[in-house]
């Protein structure tokens, strides 16, 4: 018995042997790891595109609807139809967690562009000239999300790796770093992507040298620094062997003169909505008798001079139980052309010529070159069908007009009015006499951070008056 | 006669001893067994000059009974004259036996003849006498010999063990020595030697409570002699519930073990927590490691991060289904299950090692008897109703509540235009729907009877070297739905078993194959809808969207109603073992055991469920297969042996598991035409994605157990794993349990004071088990192209989780102590057990900021969380009469939940929601402090009194008190009756717990949401003090407070009549003339009546409009040939 006794350790040694091998496995057969996708030029042109799909494919996401009709509401654009939504009376409260999304989804996305960085610096295999391109459009990705949340929230949680326990602990920091975070990326970005669309094979659908410097146009405007606002607008503008005004009605189609970035679209793979884009599917009725989910609020409509002939090209409108609802028409693939497969006309335009001829007329302006801005201004009112301004007016009057062109030239697109309003301190002034908004407080202008944040991060603060 | 005027003395003191000891074997007999309560048996006799064995005939035929004797023994007897009427078998056989130098004992209908000891019964051992070798052959009742047998000398406390032929011998014995004979589920039986050489012992099963044989991890054993917590649920008490899936027929009854489904279909998963919630993260399961017939049936989480919602079960392909997901326990027929053992504490489950850290559910199925075979027929028919409805508001009260909410606000806000006057937009009930309208929603929905159709058969028997059975079942199961589905499952299982001559090797085989159909729709509309709706359906029997208008939203819930959902699973469970004495008491076994699973599923979204309006809608289709297999393997060896003056058994094993899974999923988009949707061929637009995940652990593990004297007990336990869960150099974990037992009542004291105790056993257990149930590559960097929508023509790989390369096992630290009492000769027994449980390095979904870029991340979360509890369990059998008999049996388990610490809390995910020192189920709540009497609203109260109220956000100085939603305790007890054939049993469960109102729907007065009449005692002017606030379309900051206060918990504790059972089995002598073993006709009930004080409609399902428990009536009939 004692033999047996003493068998047993030298068996469990054996056993002991064999089990190491006993626990492998296979790699999962549905992913791969970073530095599988960091070892060639194409797995990693495949994450860079990731970027794209997440954004553009997204439903009622930050980079194509919700960046509509969220700041449309808050501002003076949109009403919801059949409810009275707080973001319309500017009583968001933290608890009904209406624009939440936009932060969450940000956050996601930024993850991604962030990951590439990471991944492209790590990589000792691909070529420096892969990573360059790739490295642009991360860089660009990143300051774009970070556009958006710093002007929807203010001081944000500025995120530029991947580790989550750090980031875990992120504090907010003040908008004016991460201002300086986007234009320093914006500037890496320019340096390092392409002056055409060879990445997008002609398609106006890759982020290019232009929309780097396009978007870093916008920044400069929103930070009050005019003349670099306007010398980047003049570079983009001063391509017309790539970019020109386009008609009314072809702005928003795919690959034209005007757009400087668009959301690509495939009707044969996007089964969410075909051919149409994410806003046409939407904010277009299925016929001339249903309610719309959005319309027009009177204030916008009354903005319109007569004779725009934007009101036409860009609006219409449904009958609903006697009433006459107008709805943005920017986008006219609508829910009734809407098929698998089907040509696809429209792109989701992301950025476009004519905001480089306003923030440049905005520039010049506060710059006092009110010639230089009037001219500016005219290329946008000669497309509409509108009589140019006047040569004499004052830098106030001009500064209004800039004002009221991009009211109108910029409605329901990326959340523009809402942000002009902010960042001119006219939003008190403008709400002041729209019944609905009478319970506007300052407050309201920064959106409230989300509940289930400021829960996991200890660090993380509400924005004051939440 | 018993006495002879003539004898001596001494004769007659000797004759009075043996008179004395006579009955003192009687009465043993009478003790040990109980089933031979046949004592009773009448017998009526007249002979002359007769043999013995021949009067033995006579008995047998007259009684039932059969002799067990050597036949030598009555080779030297005289032939005798008895005269006996309606004399009972003790009567009778007292009188034989009077002038012969012999006795018996009645053994399980089995009377055993032996040699009377010529030595004096009194005193101690007279070792004077020589010493001498004495023989035996153990067996049980039906001749099959029992090897391993322990044969002890009670003097020495050491003997020996039955060889492979039930075989021993013992030297040494003196005349006076008693014999103890023991054996795992046998009854333990006291044999004097009195000078006897061979003893044919024969052992009968043992039938009550702390000698069955309770199944344990690798072995079985029993819960007089275990060390740890085990909780057993027989066959009879799973067989009374009409249910499909076996784990339902838990509830209650053993104690802290909380079975929850989320949603009211049958083959919903069901989820399992036993002792309370050990990880910080609320939204993961504490699911316990299941085995079946020694195969761990495990379903590998293929769903990405959705490991956070729960296990979707067998569905894992992608598409989970209207009952999100299914359990792999509803392809189990609960009628081909023998026990469902729940191992609870480390000792009990330190040697599944790797995952027992939750506790283990170990399901055994039927096997087999020795015996003529038995065909078993089983049938019933049932239906189920919802157990109520709601006392919802008709259109009248409905409208009036709307007008009188827009009058309110026109009182606050003034008359606003499309915000405060009822309008098309924010008033389409009371504007565009026509008002004289009225549809019970519930009705509407509830009005079906769900059905259940169960037939069961069965063969079974063999003999002392085969045994098998076979098993055969279908169940057709109608949900409760109007418009539900059904459920369809047919099972084979089959047991075989079969032991050499010799009975050194034995093989036996278990499987069990299932085939389900699962046919769902998810009638998922609300029975809140407005009453004043329109008719679902237009007069052309479809959708009546242009009805719902504007709000087709509204409607869109019934458009499931043309969205079939259909699954298909097949499941093998096959599980082999081998097991071959190599050496006596040395014994080498191996487990091999394979389970497989096989779903696929579809759903369709045909254009007729669309509304037409949305111009140019499409049918979608989804197909999913998901696949699992488990395969494990354990050769394990096995010692026992009788050392010093106990029992020994070692045992050594190792274990290999592997799972694999795997699931892929199609969808076909943009079809023009419904009748083409079951084929994705001519989908215009498709997608597919699949995925896979394996796992395997493997280790070896240890017990060793040491009994001494059937007094003291130790049981050590190790096990050392790797999971391939974790990353490189993280794999391995020893795990390891000491148990240890006292049955103090071995003591002479107990037995010469407190009778009355019949056993007293202390026991306690500390161990460390582990926990790896996370998913399967979370130390892995992943990037994969989820979305399926190529960016021109690219596929783009996107991030799926953060890595997390430190991940490593959970470990659970498991303290028990526990005093197990039998009162009675064990007819009352109780069972009384504390707890510690506490889970540190918890394997959690462990939540992130978005900031971060993903919600979470699987890692070990440095919470240390304790669980501390009390269970007690009684059992009784109050009357055990041959014709009646009444036992009833209670449990309660009291369970204790806390954060006992966390570094570094401050900067953690918790610290706004959780507080170290409180239950990990706390809730921050506001205080309710009433409405309003002059504005009509709601009040909370300003704890902090600064003026306002101040979020659970606010880290720190808030206005909210914590609430602890854990339930304190539940339980179950029962009452089993049984007069003759007729038998009634009840089972009734309680809970404990604070659940969310029933009788609250949102804020009163908004669009399109009905409300309980409970709201009719509302705020209508300044001064009145009214239980809800005033109506309003417009929910204000006071809303959302009362919202987020104790206000809208109410006590939702219980006491249900789960169970109810009568039946009646027909022992009358047609019966048998029909050929029959047995004829039982029975009705059983599901949830008969609830006792609660809850304020709606049933406190198992809260919420208001949630569809209600079903109540279920069966009637069957059980055939047994």
């Amino acid at each position: 018995m004692k033999r047996l006794i003493n068998a047993f350790p030298i068996l469990l040694i054996m056993l002991a042997g064999a089990c190491k091998k006993v626990v492998t496995i296979d790699p999962p057969v549905n992913s791969i790891t970073t530095t599988q996708v960091f070892a060639d030029s194409s797995d990693a042109a495949s994450a860079v595109v990731g970027m794209y799909s997440s954004i553009a494919y997204r439903t009622a996401g930050i980079g194509n609807y919700l960046m509509t009709i969220y700041p449309g509401m808050s501002s003076d654009e949109l009403l919801a139809f059949g409810s009275v939504s707080p973001l319309v009376t500017n009583t968001l409260v933290a608890r009904i967690a209406i624009t939440d999304q936009l932060w969450t989804q940000s956050y996601d996305l930024l993850y991604k562009p962030n990951a590439i960085i990471d991944g492209l610096q790590a990589s000792a295999t691909l070529p420096q000239t892969v990573k360059n391109e790739l490295l642009g459009e991360a860089y660009w990705f990143r300051a774009f999300i970070d556009f958006y949340l710093t002007n929807l929230y203010g001081d944000i949680p500025l995120i530029t790796t991947i580790s989550y326990k750090s980031n875990a602990l992120a504090p907010r920091v003040p908008a004016g770093a991460v201002n300086t975070s986007i234009v320093s990326d914006l500037r890496t970005a320019q340096s390092l992507l392409p002056a055409d669309y060879s990445e997008g094979k002609g398609e106006r659908v890759r982020v290019n040298q232009w929309a780097a410097t396009a978007l870093l146009a916008r920044v400069h405007l929103y930070l009050d620094s005019f003349a670099l606002a306007e010398s980047e607008a003049t570079a983009v503008l001063n391509r017309s062997d790539l970019y020109g005004l386009d008609t009314l009605n072809g702005v928003f189609l795919a690959n034209n003169s005007e757009a400087i970035l668009q959301w690509q679209n495939n009707s044969s793979a996007n089964h969410n909505t075909y051919n149409a884009t994410e806003e046409g599917s939407h904010l277009i009725p299925s016929d001339r008798t249903s309610q719309p989910l959005f319309y027009l609020t009177e204030e916008l409509l009354n903005a319109f001079e007569s004779g725009d002939q934007r009101k036409t090209a860009w609006l219409d409108s449904t009958v609903y139980e006697g009433v006459t609802y107008y709805y943005p028409f920017k986008y006219k693939v609508g829910p009734t052309q809407m098929h698998p497969g089907a040509p696809v006309t429209e792109y989701y335009t992301v950025l476009r010529l004519a905001e480089q001829y306003l923030i440049r007329a905005e520039a010049r302006a506060q710059q006092n070159n009110l010639g230089g801005a009037i001219s500016d201004l005219n290329m946008i009112r000669e497309r509409a069908g509108l009589s140019d301004l006047s040569p004499g007016l004052d830098q106030q009057q001009v500064l209004a007009a800039v004002a009221q062109e991009r009211r109108i030239e910029l409605f329901a697109e990326w959340g523009h009015r809402w942000f002009d309003l902010k960042r001119t301190n006219t939003t008190g002034t403008v709400f002041s006499s729209i019944p609905y908004k009478s319970e506007y407080q300052p407050y309201q202008q920064l959106y409230p951070i989300p509940l289930g944040e400021l829960s996991t991060d200890p660090n993380l603060t509400q924005n004051p008056g939440y | 006669m018993l006495f002879n005027v003539d004898w001596s003395k001494r004769r007659l003191l000797r004759k009075l001893f043996l008179t004395m000891k006579l009955t003192a074997v009687i009465f043993l007999s009478a003790c040990l067994s109980v089933s031979a309560a046949g004592l009773g048996q009448k017998v009526t006799l007249s002979e002359k000059n007769a043999r013995l064995d021949s009067i033995f005939h006579l008995i047998e035929k007259q009684t039932g009974y059969s002799f067990y004797y050597k036949v030598e023994l009555l080779a030297n007897t005289k032939p005798v004259d008895i005269q006996v009427q309606d004399a009972s078998l003790d009567e009778t056989l007292q009188k034989l036996f009077t002038n012969e130098a012999l006795v018996y004992t009645i053994v399980d209908r089995v009377i055993v003849v032996k040699e009377k000891s010529p030595s004096d019964p009194a005193g101690d051992v007279n070792q004077n006498v020589p010493p001498h070798e004495i023989r035996g052959h153990v067996t049980t009742a039906k001749g099959i010999p029992l090897a391993g047998a322990n044969v002890i000398i009670k003097r020495t406390k050491k003997g020996t063990q039955t060889n492979v032929r039930g075989e021993f011998t013992l030297a040494n014995v003196y005349p006076d020595d008693i014999l103890t004979i023991s054996f795992i589920g046998y009854k333990t039986q006291i044999v004097k030697v009195s000078g006897g050489v061979e003893f044919p012992i024969v052992m009968a099963e043992a039938t009550d409570e702390l000698d069955k044989v309770v199944v344990q991890a690798y072995g079985t054993t029993t819960q007089r002699f275990n060390t740890g917590n085990i909780g057993t649920v027989t066959a009879a008490e799973i067989e009374r519930n009409p249910v499909m899936n076996p784990l339902e027929a838990l509830q209650g009854r053993v104690p802290n073990v909380i079975v929850s489904t989320d949603n009211g279909y049958a083959s919903a998963p069901v989820r399992v927590e036993i002792r309370g919630r050990s990880v910080i993260d609320g939204s993961q399961p504490s699911e316990p490691l299941y085995i079946v017939d020694g195969v761990p049936l495990t379903v590998l989480n293929l769903n990405g991060d959705s490991y956070a919602s729960g296990s979707t079960g067998f569905t894992q392909g992608g598409l989970s289904g209207p009952a999100a997901g299914q359990s792999p326990f509803f392809s189990i027929n609960p009628n081909d299950i023998e026990s469902i053992t729940v191992l609870k504490d480390a000792d009990a489950t330190a040697i599944y090692g790797s995952r027992g850290a939750n506790g283990v559910i170990i399901v055994t199925t039927k096997s087999g008897k020795p015996g003529k075979a038995k065909f078993d027929l089983n049938v019933y028919h049932g239906a189920s109703v919802a157990t109520g409805r709601y006392g919802l508001l008709n259109t009248q009260q409905y409208l009036a509540m709307r007008r009188e909410a827009f009058k309110n606000d026109q009182a606050v806000y003034g008359v606003v235009p499309g915000f405060t006057v009822p309008d098309a937009g924010n008033a389409y009930d009371m504007v565009v729907w026509d008002t004289t309208r009225y549809t019970d929603f519930q009705k509407l929905y509830w009005s079906g009877t769900g059905q259940i159709t169960d037939l069961d058969m069965s063969l079974s028997g063999g003999d002392r070297q085969n045994t098998f059975r076979i098993g055969g079942s279908y169940v057709n199961q109608k949900e409760i739905t109007s418009r539900g589905g059904g459920n369809q499952r047919g099972s084979v299982q089959f047991n075989y078993a079969h032991k050499s001559v010799d009975q050194r090797f034995a093989v036996s085989l278990t499987t069990m194959y299932t085939y389900v159909s699962v046919d769902l729709i998810n009638v998922g509309g609300s029975v809140l809808e407005a009453p004043d709706a329109p008719a679902v359906f237009n007069s052309e029997g479809t959708l009546n969207w242009a009805g719902w208008a504007p709000n087709t939203g509204g409607l869109a819930p019934f458009a499931n109603l043309y969205q079939p959902y259909n699954g298909k699973t097949g499941f093998l469970n096959s599980s082999l073992n081998v097991q071959y004495e190599i050496l006596k008491g040395f014994t080498f076994s191996t487990r091999v055991g394979y389970s497989t699973s096989h779903l696929s599923n579809m759903y369709l979204t045909p254009i007729i469920s669309q509304n037409p309006i949305n111009a140019n809608p499409t049918g979608t289709s989804q197909f999913s297969n998901s696949n699992s297999y488990n395969t494990v393997a354990e050769p394990q060896l096995e010692y026992k042996t009788l050392l010093g003056k106990g029992k020994l058994s070692i045992l050594a094993g190792a274990s290999r598991s592997a799972a694999y899974s795997d699931g892929s999923s199609s969808t076909g988009y943009g079809y023009q035409n419904d009748n083409l949707l079951r084929s994705l061929v001519n989908a215009p637009i498709k997608t597919a994605s699949n995925g896979s995940a394996q796992y395997s652990y493997g280790g070896l593990f240890a017990r060793f157990n040491y009994n001494l004297g059937d007094e003291l007990i130790v049981n050590l336990s190790a096990r050392r794993d790797g999971s391939t869960r974790f990353g490189p150099g993280k794999q391995y974990g020893n795990f390891w349990a000491v148990g240890a037992a006292w049955i103090f009542t071995e003591q002479a004291w107990f037995k010469n004071h407190l009778p009355v105790l019949s056993f007293g056993k202390l026991r306690a257990s500390y161990g460390l088990t582990g926990n790896d149930q996370i998913a399967n590559y979370g130390y892995l960097t992943q990037w994969s192209s989820v979305n399926g929508i190529p960016y021109q023509g690219t596929s783009g790989y996107v991030p799926l989780q953060h890595a997390n390369p430190d991940l490593h096992w959970e470990t659970n630290k498991k303290l028990e102590g526990a005093l197990d009492l039998g009162f009675f000769r064990d007819r009352l027994t109780v069972e009384l057990v504390w707890y510690q449980n506490r889970c540190g390095d918890q394997l959690v979904t462990f939540p992130l900021p978005m900031v971060t870029g993903f919600a979470n991340v699987f890692s070990n979360s440095p919470a240390l969380v304790q669980n501390t509890g009390h269970e007690m369990t009684l059992r009784a059998r109050i009357i055990d009469h041959k014709n009646f008999t009444w036992s009833a049996y209670f449990n309660i388990g009291y369970n204790r939940n806390k954060l006992v610490s966390y570094p570094n809390f401050s900067q953690s995910p918790f610290v706004s929601t959780l507080q170290i020192g409180q239950s990990l189920s706390i809730r921050q709540l506001l205080h309710f402090t009433g409405v309003d009497p002059q504005t009509g609203q709601y009040t909370v109260q300003d704890k902090n009194h600064d003026g306002q109220i101040t979020d659970y956000y606010n880290k720190g100085n808030n206005d909210f008190y914590v609430k602890d939603m854990a339930p304190p305790y539940s339980g179950g007890f029962g009452t089993d009756l049984r007069y003759k054939g007729l038998q009634l049993n009840l089972f009734f469960y309680f809970i404990k717990k604070l659940v969310y109102s029933g009788n609250l729907n949102g804020v009163p007065g908004n669009l399109e949401m009905n409300q309980s009449v409970d709201v009719l005692n509302r705020w209508q002017k300044p001064g009145d003090h009214a239980k809800f606030a005033r109506f309003t379309t417009q929910n204000q900051a006071s809303d959302s407070y009362f919202a987020e206060s104790d206000g809208v918990y109410t006590d939702g504790s219980y006491l249900r009549l789960r169970n109810a059972s009568l039946s009646y089995d027909f022992q009358a002598p047609w019966v048998k003339k029909a050929g029959m073993q047995q004829c039982m006709i029975y009705a059983r009930g599901e949830n008969l009546f609830t006792l609660t004080h809850f304020n709606g409609l049933d406190p198992a399902q809260p919420g208001l409009g949630a569809m209600p428990s079903a109540k279920t009536f069966t009637l069957g009939i059980q055939l047994v040939f």
